[in-house]
């Protein structure tokens, strides 16, 4: 028994130190790990589960199973230290006696049968039907099988043991805390077989238990069960960030090494390579992807299980590493990156904060980089590398929206409340001008000093930097930054949320430090503060129902999902939510750049999205997005419905007094 | 000295032919000379017969030794011999997929100055000569002025009233012997695949007939504008919610993610012109909108508009321009 | 095997251009780029290069002065080997670059000589021609397909003409003209710019390249086009059709 134990730790040692080679192979990166951080974390991820708890059968059945794991390791733990501590010190009992044995004895049948229930729950929802589940291969079926069967020795060994005592369970009334083995060996005595060949059949289920375990110990680091250590870990060291944010890239370490985003293994942080190790396969990502809902070849889980199983097949310690195939091409291609809408619906979700949407952004900056970016993709990033607009329009055109409007520039309102923000949609794009028009119709009727930048005013870059082109954006972004700083602006209001996002929390590193807010939210403010007299409607009923689409940039990446609901109901408005609404809102296909790219494999993302939003028959759909705004009205289009797409500004500006 | 010379090649006469003696006839009208006309190739004889009538005070046929099929190389050499003692004041051709690699092989045999694809003739005298080119995909013009007593020439042929035959005005045919190693060998014409669409290019095409989602689809509105589009002589195209809906291929795509056009005319029919369309067609020199819909955004480009419902309109248009083109021809 | 691509300094593709009164193209904002015909040209030099087993050298050469070296980088950061820039402020007329041109070629021998079927600026679509022409070379024009025998003797190249496609094959060495089909191009991104300065970059002066003989083409008096008149809004299709005849347009 003690070789097993050997050979099983020697099998779980190397596995975990042939990963620790894998993750070695990655860059280092200079973060620290933030220790306060880490405890909210494990608290909240790990103790509480909480992130697993927003699917209520998946919480019940892996806090299930984590508890009892977690109470049996302990409680195992304590019977060897018992063994060991006894037999050292020549004792009879070293501290496992009393009271303490018999509450911890009782705890360990109170978690033991919760661990088999658990793994109960589990099994049933791999078996069942339901699109929110996690994979199940028949390795996953066997790892709970597998720990269906240890626990279950357990109890026969525990049942054994009471049984083939001396004089059986009367002799040991006490025991009778151990209430499932008690009952097990009343089983036994009843059934009246000799006390020898109880013994003997302990002994058996005994190693058979013992074996299994081991068996469960060494076979830890190479399957999914690895979670148990590294989700806890991974959980601990991650980087604190919000969701959806990217990491910057140091113009002059790329000078220095001449590599620019991940174009092979190598080129991955310790950090990224460890936390594919943590993935516990349970799909939720997947679940959650836009792309993979509509058939596009992305699922980010199998981004991150492939990066990770690449990161270990061509590890030194086991052998060659020239024999594995290539990561760009050959592990993932150039569909599945440029599939990603940037959404972060997948960073939300995961239990083990992954961070899919930077790993793929990081891959997009290889393929940037070495240029393989075709197609009207690469005709958008350069125009907003030339033209400052992502449709490569004249500059002298920006300000055509404020025709017959006398939108004051900081020319002409050198020192406003607030500055207007137009954004290259808002500007150029017809549809949305009118947006811009009716924001600035409730600018006005609300007394808001305001003006707008007129053509200094560029892209911030956004998308160039969600395709992966850093370069474009820290050029575009620094002489936004320049433009805003000479012109001491202070408070910013926009009605993308592109621009939004940009300018809120990606400008500050560039040395870009403004209040930023949404146009839904200062509208909201203006409500409330009494500042925006609106209509009461007549009868003090429902203007209109309006089904309102989280945008990806505005809600999920920056939590604001109030404000434009308030606005919403200040005009009037019955707002209605469909299932997939606020942190589980779906992306209308429109971020990440793949508003200028085609959309020909699988169905469509916006369409499937006014699926979900006109099932609710409202008047109107409002969106607070003109990403949004060309994609539910060409959804509307293309399914022929009736039902209006309109702006929250739009909206609200019908109705003011 | 005066006199101007238009090629033909190969020698297969087409409406940008008649064209570019047009055009040689407004130059030789300044230099005070006679406009004579080259026709090269096998039959060229034969093709001389179709331009009996138009002015031309000869009318040579060149058909060279040892050339079967059209090459820029065997052409260039068989013009330079053919024109060498000749001193015309131009050399002039349409501007044709030949000609654009023909007339530059020649100039630098001759070593003459040359342009391409003018619109005007602005000057003429004995040492210089200024023509009227459009630059910078069409949004400007300039003058290029070409010194010298002897110049290449091609002009686009949509700017110039082509020639009209007056049958009973005959020149003489005469056949000219081009002796010569013409054929290069270093290039081999294989074989020449003819377009499979009777329509034009939507990249080179005058005019566009473009389509949106209101035309509603291959059996209702698509016909009517393919009919339109044959009766113009005109591409068709479409946006991108069309090319999604399966109604016209990808290659049918005008906008930012398909083609940009920039055609002279471009018929926008049940189109309401979204940004991303907009983007592939605002460079077109005019566009007709025809849309039920008085606030689409099309209108706000379009020279002239028409708020109509196309499947009223689309079979009224198409039947005045049939009526139009029977009453000119 | 070596290929040379000659590349111009366009203005973006997307620019507006401006002209002042005197007829004078103004580019004081305007960014310029890789004549986008050109960059088709690089790309399938590239691509040749990649699929080839030998040892091919792709070389850019562009004429002009000291700010077409932005346009180098960008050629040299898409893949190109080498870059040669003939140094001139003088305006040159086309069939003297084209001298410039067949100068170099004779200097670096090229087995097949690559270029954009014309530029975005002057449209002129003449100087590769004049370039085989010069040499006494073959050419295809407007090529969508190249496609090179192994032993890098023939390319087989389909021309984009009037009437379709014509398929020709042309011994090397030889001209070919790129058309839009040819390729995607690739994105001169940032570390292509960065590997880009460390590439060889060489400076001939013009006076090195013989005699170019009088310039005698000239340029001038740029203007915008008749201004368009307003949209209008017709009343019916015969109207339609009327302001369409009045036009000119059918």
């Amino acid at each position: 028994m003690y070789t097993l134990f050997f050979a099983a730790a020697i099998a779980c040692g190397y596995g975990f130190w042939a990963r620790w080679q894998a993750w070695s192979r990655g860059r280092p990166d200079s973060k620290r790990v933030d220790l306060n951080g880490s405890a909210q974390r494990l608290w909240q991820q790990v103790i509480v589960q909480r992130k697993i708890w927003s699917v209520s059968t998946a919480g019940w059945s892996h806090s299930a199973i984590f508890w009892g794991f977690v109470v049996l390791f302990v409680g195992t733990c304590i019977v060897a230290l018992e063994d060991y501590g006894a037999w050292i010190l020549g004792v009879e009992h070293f501290f496992f006696f009393g009271t303490f044995y018999l509450v911890v004895s009782c705890a360990l049948e109170v978690f033991g049968l919760a661990f088999i229930g658990g793994l109960a729950l589990a099994a049933a929802r791999r078996a069942g039907n339901s699109t929110q589940r996690p994979l199940a291969r028949p390795i996953d079926q066997a790892v709970l099988w597998l720990l269906f069967v240890i626990a279950m020795t357990g109890f026969f060994t525990e049942g054994l043991r009471i049984a083939g005592v001396e004089g059986g369970r009367s002799a040991t009334s006490f025991e009778a805390w151990s209430f499932v083995g008690w009952a097990l060996a009343g089983l036994v005595e009843r059934s009246g077989i000799e006390t020898g060949v109880i013994r003997g059949t302990h002994l058996t289920v005994w190693m058979i238990h013992m074996v299994l375990s081991m068996g469960f110990v060494a076979a830890l680091p190479y399957c999914k069960l690895r979670h148990i250590f590294l989700a806890p870990l991974q959980i601990a060291i991650t980087q604190p960030r919000r969701v959806g944010q990217l990491e910057g890239v140091s113009m002059e370490e790329v000078e220095e090494t001449g590599t620019y985003g991940v174009g092979k293994i190598d080129d991955l942080t310790r950090r990224q390579l460890l936390s594919f190790d943590a993935c516990t396969e349970c799909a939720r990502c997947q679940n959650v992807c836009p792309a993979h809902a509509t058939g596009k070849p992305l699922s980010p889980m199998r981004v991150v299980l492939d990066l990770g199983r690449l990161a270990n097949r061509s590890t030194p310690a086991n052998g060659s590493t020239d024999s594995a195939p290539g990561l760009h091409g050959e592990t993932i291609s150039a569909e599945v990156l440029w599939s990603c809408t940037s959404c972060a619906a997948c960073v939300e979700e995961c239990p083990v904060s992954i961070d899919q949407l930077g790993t793929i952004v990081d891959l997009r900056r290889s393929l940037v980089g070495e240029g393989e970016i075709r197609g009207s993709a690469q005709a958008a990033l350069r125009s907003i590398g030339a033209a400052g607009n992502p449709w490569g329009l004249p500059q002298d055109e920006r300000m055509d929206w404020t025709e017959g409007l006398d939108v004051p520039t900081l020319e002409s309102e050198p020192d406003p409340d607030i500055v207007l923000w137009v954004g290259c949609a808002g500007s150029f794009d017809r549809r949305s001008q009118k947006v811009t028009r009716a924001l600035v119709r409730i600018l006005r009727h609300a007394g808001v000093r305001f003006a707008v930048l007129g053509k200094k005013e560029r892209c911030t870059g956004d998308p160039a930097r969600r395709m992966g082109d850093e370069f474009t954006f820290s050029e575009l972004a620094s002489a936004n930054v320049e433009t805003l700083n000479a012109n001491r602006v202070r408070r910013i209001v926009t009605a993308c949320p592109h621009c939004f996002n940009g300018l809120k929390n990606e400008y500050p590193e560039l040395g870009g430090e403004y209040k930023v807010v949404h146009h839904t939210q200062l509208i909201d403010e203006l409500t409330k503060s009494g500042a925006l007299n609106l209509k009461p409607l007549s009868d003090g009923g429902v203007s209109k129902k309006v089904a309102y689409h989280d945008a990806c940039y505005l809600g999920r990446q920056n939590g604001v999902f109030d404000a434009p609901r308030e606005a919403l109901k200040a005009s009037d408005a019955e707002v209605l939510d469909p299932a997939q609404s606020r942190e589980r809102g779906f992306c209308c296909g429109a971020g990440g750049g793949r508003m200028w790219m085609e959309e020909d494999l699988g169905t469509r993302i916006n369409e499937e999205r006014w699926k979900q939003l006109s099932v609710l028959q409202p008047d109107a759909v409002a969106v607070a997005c003109p990403f949004c705004m060309t994609m539910m009205t060409d959804a509307a289009g293309a399914q022929e419905s009736e039902i209006e797409v309109l702006d929250v500004a739009e909206i609200v500006a019908e109705r003011l007094a | 000295m005066n006199d101007v010379l238009v090629i033909v090649a190969p020698a297969v006469v087409k409406k940008g032919d008649f064209a570019a003696i047009g055009f040689a006839q407004q130059a030789a009208e300044r230099t005070g000379g006679a406009v004579d006309v080259l026709l090269l190739g096998p039959n060229a004889s034969a093709a001389a017969e179709r331009l009996q009538g138009c002015g031309a005070r000869t009318l040579y046929a060149a058909s060279p030794v040892g050339v079967e099929n059209y090459t820029a190389e065997a052409y260039a050499a068989s013009i330079a011999v053919f024109f060498d003692g000749r001193e015309d004041r131009l050399i002039v051709a349409a501007t044709s997929s030949q000609t654009r690699e023909v007339f530059p092989r020649l100039a630098a045999l001759t070593d003459r100055p040359v342009t391409s694809d003018v619109v005007a003739i602005e000057e003429l005298d004995e040492s210089s000569v200024s023509f009227t080119r459009a630059v910078f995909v069409g949004n400007l013009l300039c003058t290029e002025t070409l010194e010298g007593s002897s110049a290449l020439v091609t002009c686009r042929p949509s700017e110039f009233e082509p020639v009209e035959l007056v049958p009973s005005v005959s020149a003489p045919i005469e056949t000219v012997e081009l002796s010569g190693e013409f054929a290069h060998a270093g290039k081999r014409y294989v074989s020449l695949e003819q377009a499979a669409s009777e329509r034009p290019d939507l990249k080179e095409a005058d005019i566009i007939v473009s389509v949106g989602r209101g035309t509603k689809g291959p059996d209702e509105g698509i016909p009517l504008a393919e009919e339109l589009a044959d009766a113009l002589g005109a591409a068709l195209g479409g946006t991108r919610a069309v090319v999604d809906a399966g109604w016209l291929p990808n290659e049918f795509q005008v906008g930012q993610t398909g083609k940009i056009v920039a055609p002279k005319l471009y018929i926008a029919i049940g189109l309401s012109g979204a940004i991303q369309h907009l983007a592939g067609m605002r460079n077109a020199k005019n566009i007709v909108a025809i849309n039920k819909d008085q606030d689409a955004p099309i209108f706000e480009v379009a020279d002239l508009g028409l708020i109509a419902d196309l499947f009223q309109a689309v079979p009224e248009l198409i039947a005045a321009v049939r009526s139009f083109q029977n009453a000119s021809t | 095997m070596k290929i040379l691509v000659s590349i111009k300094r366009t203005p973006q593709r997307d620019a507006r251009i401006k002209v002042d009164e005197g007829g004078q193209l103004q580019l004081g904002d305007v960014k310029f780029e890789v004549n986008p015909f050109d960059e088709l040209a690089l790309e399938e030099a590239l691509r040749i290069k990649e699929s080839r087993s030998d040892d091919t050298e792709v070389v850019v050469v562009t004429v002009g002065g000291e700010e077409c070296q932005e346009q180098i980088l960008a050629a040299l950061a898409m893949g190109a080997d080498r870059a040669l820039r003939v140094d001139t402020r003088d305006e040159l007329d086309r069939l003297q670059i084209a001298k410039v041109l067949a100068a170099v070629v004779e200097r670096e021998s090229p087995d097949l000589y690559l270029a954009g079927k014309l530029a975005y600026d002057d449209e002129s679509s003449q100087i590769p021609a004049m370039v085989a022409g010069l040499l006494g070379w073959p050419q295809a024009s407007q090529a969508s397909k190249i496609e090179l025998t192994e032993d890098g003797a023939i390319a087989n190249v389909t021309c984009e003409v009037d009437d379709g496609l014509e398929h020709v094959g042309v011994s090397l060495p030889a001209v070919v003209t790129a058309d839009l089909r040819l390729n995607e191009p690739r994105y001169a991104s940032l570390p292509g710019i960065m590997r880009a300065k460390k590439k060889p970059s060489d400076v001939i002066p013009l006076s090195d390249l013989g005699d170019l003989g009088a310039r005698r083409v000239s340029v001038s008096n740029y203007r915008g086009l008749p201004a368009k008149e307003p949209g209008v809004k017709v009343a019916s299709v015969d109207q339609l059709v009327d302001e369409l005849q009045a036009r000119k347009l059918i």
